[in-house]
């Protein structure tokens, strides 16, 4: 059974935060220039 | 661990009417946690309420209302202006970001909105009201332009504003309306679209280098569906 549409809202939310959070990448070498992140279109949970 | 340096929004930074209540109990808990380095740009939803006011009371002095939500600030060696379409684009808008651009000197230089004036998206699509912006930003060199409203990824090679491939000085458009609200179905691609991805949402990840960039598409689930790299014009 599909899951609820505001709770797919909701993982979708949770998962980008978590990417956000931990967006560094296996082998990735840690560097001074700094690094952005962007995204619109930002759902009510 | 990377903390993001910057996180920008792209408009319609919390569905669906930019209500100060929803930026409370639903952006804070979630992307509100990186609100003291978020530099947001309004949409038209944020217009759903009168004057933005949800979006400019929630954001506080980062939204820069007193310059009608236009502003810029650098990040490492570059330039970034966030502009305001999310009411529309005005002759008094256009002349802020010329003037901004004429005072800047950086390098490497980065615009973000919410309306794309280039899209294969089947909802939206290319928003020709974009046109005069973007002839401003081809003039002064802007390298990079962010913006949100169709909900899909999509990345462009180097135009110009009219549409036309420009390899030496064009502008490359980031699509990035995958904050999770719900995804649009690209029609056929447009001129100039080198990747759309319209099943997944994700976030665009930026390294600002000192004269060039690179960017990846990072799924919700940290999977990397996009990646590339290209140097600044100067």
């Amino acid at each position: 059974m599909p899951a609820p549409r505001a709770f797919r809202r909701r993982l979708a939310s949770f998962s980008l935060v978590l990417a956000l959070a931990v967006s560094a990448l296996p082998g990735e070498v840690m560097a001074a220039d700094p690094v952005i992140v962007a995204a619109g279109d930002i759902p009510q949970i | 661990m990377i903390d993001p340096r910057a996180v920008l929004t792209l408009g319609d930074n919390q569905y669906e009417d930019g209500l100060f209540t929803d930026f409370m109990d639903s952006y804070r808990p979630t992307w509100g946690r990186f609100k003291r380095r978020t530099h947001p740009t309004p949409g038209n939803h944020d217009y759903h309420v009168a004057g933005a006011g949800g979006y400019f009371s929630y954001f506080g002095r980062r939204a820069h209302q007193g310059s009608g939500g236009m502003y810029s600030v650098n990040i490492g060696n570059w330039h970034v202006v966030s502009i305001n379409t999310g009411n529309g684009v005005s002759d008094r808008k256009l002349r802020w970001v010329g003037r901004n651009l004429s005072n800047d000197h950086h390098r490497c230089e980065l615009a973000f909105w919410h309306h794309p004036r280039w899209s294969s998206g089947s909802v939206h699509g290319s928003d020709p009201r974009m046109d005069p912006l973007w002839r401003i930003l081809f003039r002064h060199g802007v390298d990079v332009v962010l913006n949100g409203h169709d909900h899909l990824y999509e990345r462009f090679a180097l135009m110009n504003p009219r549409g036309e491939l420009a390899p030496l000085a064009g502008i490359r458009q980031f699509t990035v309306g995958t904050g999770g609200r719900s995804l649009y179905a690209a029609g056929p691609a447009i001129r100039g679209s080198q990747r759309v991805i319209d099943d997944r949402f994700g976030l665009l990840r930026m390294k600002l280098h000192p004269r060039g960039y690179s960017w990846r598409f990072v799924a919700a689930g940290r999977s990397v569906l996009d990646r590339g790299s290209h140097v600044c014009h100067g």
